[in-house]
């Protein structure tokens, strides 16, 4: 083959390559974070109560892309009024796990969810703070993430979960999120000073893209399955960071609704320099988040007994359990009381 | 019996709150392939130490991977200790052997000199040292390590060029919070070889008497506030030989030298834009003129032509120009003065070099991009006296795990071409290349 025949071809290959540029797929536009501020303040409530909400059905190892925008319900709810999608878990399924990244780009969802038994009542509520943020890697863009599992180990309680709500509230859409400049991921892995600049800040928006993931076994069971691409390289040599979901959620009680929050009119959007973080990645909250329940002290003094008593009969587990229950429910001494007891046994 | 075991499992899951105790594998590499119009493959100006003045993309005829594996051992009450090990394969260009199943030479060393599938290249142990934060009473913050490193490296990505690079044997103090910023102190070892000693003479110690050590002491202050969104840092390092008693009898040279760096960097156009300005003198005096500036201090020049004193400045940064156009660019310039005249073989005793890049890049999506690479450098030669230049035009397409300037790994096709005096003196001059490249780190 000649020379130039040779260059011909190469040429035309590079050529039709470039081509290909015009059939690839158009990436996701993000609803204007202010725009979304002054529609959400003007939308109608969609319904008269929770129970009324539009819920979609969404399958058990599904990935559903869930936009949330202008055109999305909003309802009033006991923490103020937020754009939402609302969703029908499946039913006779064993216990599954479910995983929510909203991604963050100039603005970001602030997610909270909403879980209602079978009667359409709250039973829990994940708050927006459980959410990580994960800094953007290959394809997987910057994002605020959380994952919980939905218990379905005993069918009988009237507490199982079947209603799933994503929603934010008013104090979560003041804040934002500080993500990692590119740049600084690319020198730490070059092993080169990171540039000294300021962080990107992606406000808290009442919409933007949620993707919504349902697996069967539980968030533990699926660490490898979900964590990113270096998590998996981890696992040829170890165990790999567990996704630490942190997400117990707040059980409802019918003594304090989820709505404990105080009510908070959305912030105009770009004003004020915003407040960075010399840790990038953390979540700064600008208004004051709500303080967990402080507890009786006698339900208090309550728990650490029954605590202590467990303890003392060898039924290790269920003083385990009492503890987190007791610590959600707001108690400070439960931990310890535990510890006291198992240190008492011998 | 299992009572007690349960018991401990228990208490280790109430008290444990995380342990991080996974390796994490990191790395960066580039190889591909590549033909030329005149046939075979592509000749490159400036690779890997040489830094390319007319820009990477496109003259890159080497293989090189670094391989970095990372552990936090411990991390406990603010009290972190970390270990990071890099081994680093290199090729050797010219033999870079093809796949183990073709070649039946293996490994036989009556063939060093052919094509070989079990050879082409080198191992260096890059990096291996320990850090450890929060051991400082005085500053909890800090971090201190030693062992050998890549020091808090300073690069221009799109021209393979360390305007600050003092990594090697060494030991240092880093991230002291002192006043508006932060404070790091490092000793950092390098050695150099001498001329007219020979490899087998030793002294009592049983050193190599033509192997020179030189001591670096390197004072780094970072993040000096000065407009909303920029800062500065100083950086000053100050080499000096450190002989035995058998070198200084033998009366082997013992330059000392230093050579500051001023950096500024602010946010630009959701990007970054760095100013630089670097200046060497005596053992340090190329180090504003070569790549890597700041690894070698000279005991002794290499010869007449080693430079005694070099400046220079650089603009650079990687901003958006669109949500769909990325831009890197680069501006460099610099001036140096060498020992001697050689006897008078050197007509440029002040010769200077100028290099501009500017790599845009379109970005169809989140996969794939269209990058256009130009550079344009032109340096005095220091024994004809003339100034030699280089153009180069390259285009690349290239697919990318992400839509940033910053995304690896990178699949990129390339055609492109050099001009200008280098190249002709390769015979070079508008031969088109073309070729196939990955460049990853991860």
């Amino acid at each position: 083959m000649t020379h130039s025949k040779r260059f011909v071809l190469a040429l035309s290959c590079f050529a039709s390559s470039l081509m290909l540029g015009s059939f690839s797929a158009r990436a996701y536009d993000e609803p204007s974070a202010s725009a979304l501020v002054t529609s959400l303040s003007q939308a109608q409530s969609c319904c008269a109560s929770i129970a009324d909400l539009p819920f979609q059905p969404v399958a058990l190892d599904s990935t559903t892309d869930v936009l949330i925008d202008e055109n999305s319900p909003a309802f009033e709810f006991h923490t103020g009024k937020s754009y939402f999608a609302a969703f029908k878990l499946p039913e006779n399924v064993p216990t599954f796990s479910v995983f929510i990244q909203s991604r963050a780009k100039k603005s970001v969802f602030s997610p909270s969810v909403l879980l209602l038994d079978a009667n359409r009542t709250p039973v829990r509520v994940i708050p927006a703070s459980v959410a990580r943020y994960t800094e953007a890697q290959m394809l997987d863009p910057d994002s605020l993430d959380m994952s919980f599992n939905i218990e379905r180990s005993y069918l009988d309680n009237p507490k199982t979960e079947y209603y799933l709500v994503i929603m934010t509230t008013p104090s979560d859409m003041a804040g934002q999120t500080q993500l990692i400049h590119p740049s600084k991921t690319f020198a730490k892995r070059n092993n080169t000073v990171p540039p000294d600049i300021d962080d990107p800040i992606a406000r808290h928006s009442p919409g933007g893209l949620v993707k919504l993931e349902l697996r069967s076994g539980t968030v533990e069971s699926n660490a490898d399955f979900m964590s990113r691409v270096s998590n998996k390289v981890n696992s040829w040599f170890g165990v790999g960071e567990s996704t630490d979901n942190g997400a117990a959620g707040h059980q409802v009680s019918a003594a304090s609704s989820p709505a404990v929050s105080t009510n908070v009119p959305p912030q105009p959007i770009g004003q004020a320099i915003p407040d960075r973080s010399p840790t990038p990645g953390m979540q700064a909250q600008q208004t004051v988040r709500q303080v967990p329940v402080n507890m009786l002290a006698e339900t208090e003094a309550f728990y650490n007994q029954l605590i202590t008593s467990k303890v003392a009969e060898g039924d290790i587990d269920s003083a385990m359990r009492l503890v987190e229950e007791a610590e959600r429910a707001g108690s400070k001494t439960a931990r310890d009381s535990f510890i006291e007891a198992v240190k008492g046994l011998k | 019996m299992t009572q007690i075991k349960a018991l401990s499992a228990a208490v280790a899951a109430v008290l444990v709150s995380s342990s991080a105790l996974a390796v994490e594998f990191h790395g960066y590499g580039r190889a591909g392939m590549s033909t030329t119009g005149d046939g075979g493959e592509q000749t490159c100006y400036g690779n890997g130490p040489d830094g390319h003045k007319a820009g990477r993309l496109g003259n890159e005829c080497d293989t090189y991977v670094e391989m970095s594996f990372q552990q936090e051992l411990y991390n406990q009450g603010g009290k972190k200790f970390r270990i990071e090990v890099m081994p680093v394969f290199t090729s050797e260009n010219d033999f870079q052997g093809n796949s183990a199943q073709w070649n039946p030479t293996y490994n036989n060393p009556d063939d060093d000199d052919q094509v070989n599938a079990w050879r082409g290249g080198d191992w260096s142990m890059r990096q291996y040292y320990a850090a450890a934060e929060g051991v400082l009473n005085f500053a909890p913050e800090a971090t201190i390590w030693a062992g050998k490193r890549f020091y808090q490296r300073k690069d221009i990505h799109i021209m393979d060029w360390y305007y600050l690079n003092n990594s090697g044997y060494g030991v240092g103090i880093e991230n002291v919070q002192a006043g508006v910023g932060k404070l790091s102190v490092a000793w950092i070892n390098v050695d150099q070889h001498v001329g007219g000693g020979s490899i087998n003479d030793k002294d009592e110690a049983n050193r190599i008497t033509s192997i020179v050590q030189s001591n670096k002491l390197d004072v780094r202050y970072s993040g000096i506030p000065l407009w909303e969104g920029a800062s500065m840092e100083l950086v000053g390092i100050y080499g000096w030989a450190d002989l035995t008693d058998a070198q200084d009898d033998l009366g082997y040279g013992d330059e000392d030298g230093y050579f500051f760096t001023a950096e500024i960097s602010h946010g630009l156009m959701g990007g970054f834009n760095k100013i630089v300005l670097q200046y060497g003198k005596d053992s340090m005096g190329d180090a504003a003129w070569m790549n890597h500036g700041g690894e070698s201090s000279l005991s002794t020049p290499w010869w007449d032509g080693a430079k005694q004193e070099s400046y220079r400045f650089i603009d650079w940064g990687v901003i958006n120009l669109s949500e769909k156009v990325e831009l890197g660019y680069s501006f460099m310039y610099a001036k140096s003065e060498t020992h001697g005249d050689n006897n008078g073989e050197l007509n440029e005793e002040k010769p200077t070099l100028i290099s501009v890049v500017a790599r845009p890049m379109y970005k169809w999506d989140d996969v794939m991009k269209t990058t256009l690479e130009v550079g344009y450098t032109k340096e005095d030669d220091i024994f004809s006296g003339d100034s030699v230049d280089l153009y180069k035009a390259v285009i690349a397409q290239e697919w990318t795990a992400g839509p940033s300037f910053w995304s690896r790994p990178a699949i990129r096709v390339y055609a492109g071409s050099f001009f200008g005096d280098q190249a002709e003196a390769r015979n070079d001059d508008g031969d088109i290349r073309v070729g196939a490249q990955v460049e990853a780190w991860w």
